[in-house]
């Protein structure tokens, strides 16, 4: 037996048929939604994209300046591409935009080709292609298809560079993605961030951050450095909270196969309330 | 191009009124509502996804329009905070309930999106907390906790008791 509330409540709230068929009509003519929130103008975003990335200056480690150089060395259709994939992604699940999931070797060869390519500035030795339709790639290449908006990975373990290629794909859509959000006043989170939450000398969060950092040190030996993302989010009574705490995230960019710390700070007196490091099974790494 | 197209309009036949209610309750406004939904079928139409089942269908079509809804919050933040009595269509919506439907409809509806989202799933359509906890991208522990805060905040208002045995 299990409570329940009758759908009863929610009975005079009801879509009029002329609102269905507009959304028919709609679906048909692939239009997208009225509000700005849903509509990327390609050609323009890709603009607005190039022209503030050759304004940013860039105060950071040497990696991401380099990364960074390689972003901005981006032409405006290799950036309307990228724009157009996540314009069409529905974050549904990330299994349904490839036609394989990696292998254990690919995972493991991954995890250090990424740390070469956001860490040493090592890049694929060309970009993974883009088609309009499936007709055009070849089974052994690693591509991406705007027909059914999916990345097709070749059927037999990639090659080193490939994984590159993949790795280079994840980073440039990830960064524009970041962009497109930042330009709508949304802070990108856990997973999609490149970059450290910035907060200010002095603040709770950079406390919370200190404590993490030394915690993290002490229990798993990991120094977290500059080539780590440090995410540090407040939450409060108006979050339906408790107890005040600061929520953080530590992992290194990449295709999301590392190692990720979840540490919680309790907001009074910054004594841990929890830790723990994550593989990407979702399982616990033990302390030292 | 006639099947796609006839399934395309069977599917918002079938599922477009369930997922306007869910998605009025959260979003409070009819157009920002056929926004999603646009988004949501389109997505369906374009995307062509894999289904398994009719039930896994509807999950899927509630996923996409709560990850459009939770978008559209975190940009259009003047959604958060309108009661219930003070949008145009309260009488409408109201309208035939009695005085005790009204008030647990007016209390879900003042609920923050975290919590809103898991009653809607959990206790008006009868998902599992599994099944919540999927379709909204959370634990199955966060959802678990969202609606211990869900029940307490409603018995705190609602002292006659938030729900009732079937």
């Amino acid at each position: 037996m299990r409570n329940s509330i009758d759908k009863r409540i929610l009975s005079n709230i009801e879509i009029s048929d002329q609102m269905k068929q507009d959304i028919l009509e709609g679906c048909k003519e692939g239009a997208r939604a009225g509000d700005i929130k849903f509509r990327y103008s390609t050609a323009l975003m890709a603009v607005i994209l190039v022209a503030a990335f050759s304004l940013t200056t860039v105060s950071v480690s040497a990696a991401v300046i380099t990364f960074k150089q390689r972003l901005q060395g981006m032409s405006e259709s290799e950036v309307a591409a990228y724009t157009t994939e996540v314009d069409k992604d529905t974050f549904v699940s990330l299994d349904e935009g490839f036609s394989r999931g990696l292998s254990k070797s690919e995972i493991e060869r991954s995890l250090v080709l990424e740390r070469k390519y956001y860490d040493d500035g090592i890049f694929p030795e060309k970009e993974m292609a883009h088609y309009k339709t499936n007709d055009e790639r070849a089974d052994d290449e690693v591509a991406y298809v705007e027909e059914d908006n999916m990345v097709y990975l070749p059927a037999d373990d990639m090659s080193d560079d490939q994984l590159l290629q993949y790795i280079d794909h994840d980073a440039k859509k990830r960064y524009v993605n970041i962009q497109n959000l930042e330009a709508e006043g949304v802070e990108p989170g856990r997973g999609v961030a490149l970059e450290s939450t910035k907060v200010e000398e002095g603040s709770g969060e950079s406390k919370a951050v200190d404590v993490a950092k030394k915690l993290i040190e002490k229990s798993y030996g990991v120094d977290i450095d500059d080539s780590y993302v440090v995410l540090v989010s407040y939450f409060g009574e108006e979050d339906d909270e408790e107890i005040p705490v600061y929520n953080l995230f530590i992992y290194q960019p990449g295709l999301g196969y590392g190692d990720e710390y979840n540490v919680r700070v309790k907001a009074d007196d910054f004594s841990v309330m929890y830790s723990g490091c994550h593989n990407y099974k979702g399982e616990v790494k033990p302390l030292n | 191009m006639a099947n796609v197209s006839s399934d395309l309009e069977a599917v918002i036949n079938k599922y477009s009124d369930m997922l306007y209610k869910i998605c009025f309750v959260i979003l409070k406004d009819e157009h920002d509502v056929k926004d999603v939904l646009q988004e949501t079928f389109l997505a369906y139409h374009t995307k062509n996804p894999i289904i398994q089942s009719e039930e896994h269908k509807k999950a899927w079509l509630i996923k996409v329009s709560q990850n459009k809804c939770r978008e559209f919050l975190r940009f259009h933040k003047r959604h958060s905070t309108v009661p219930l009595d003070n949008i145009d269509e309260t009488t409408l919506i109201t309208n035939g309930l009695s005085g005790e439907e009204s008030d647990l409809l007016s209390l879900v509806w003042n609920l923050n999106y975290k919590l809103k989202s898991v009653v809607i799933l959990y206790y008006i359509e009868g998902y599992s907390i599994d099944e919540t906890a999927r379709i909204l991208s959370i634990s199955s522990h966060a959802a678990k906790k969202r609606l211990e805060r869900a029940r307490k905040k409603l018995k705190q208002e609602y002292e006659e008791g938030l729900v009732y045995e079937k």
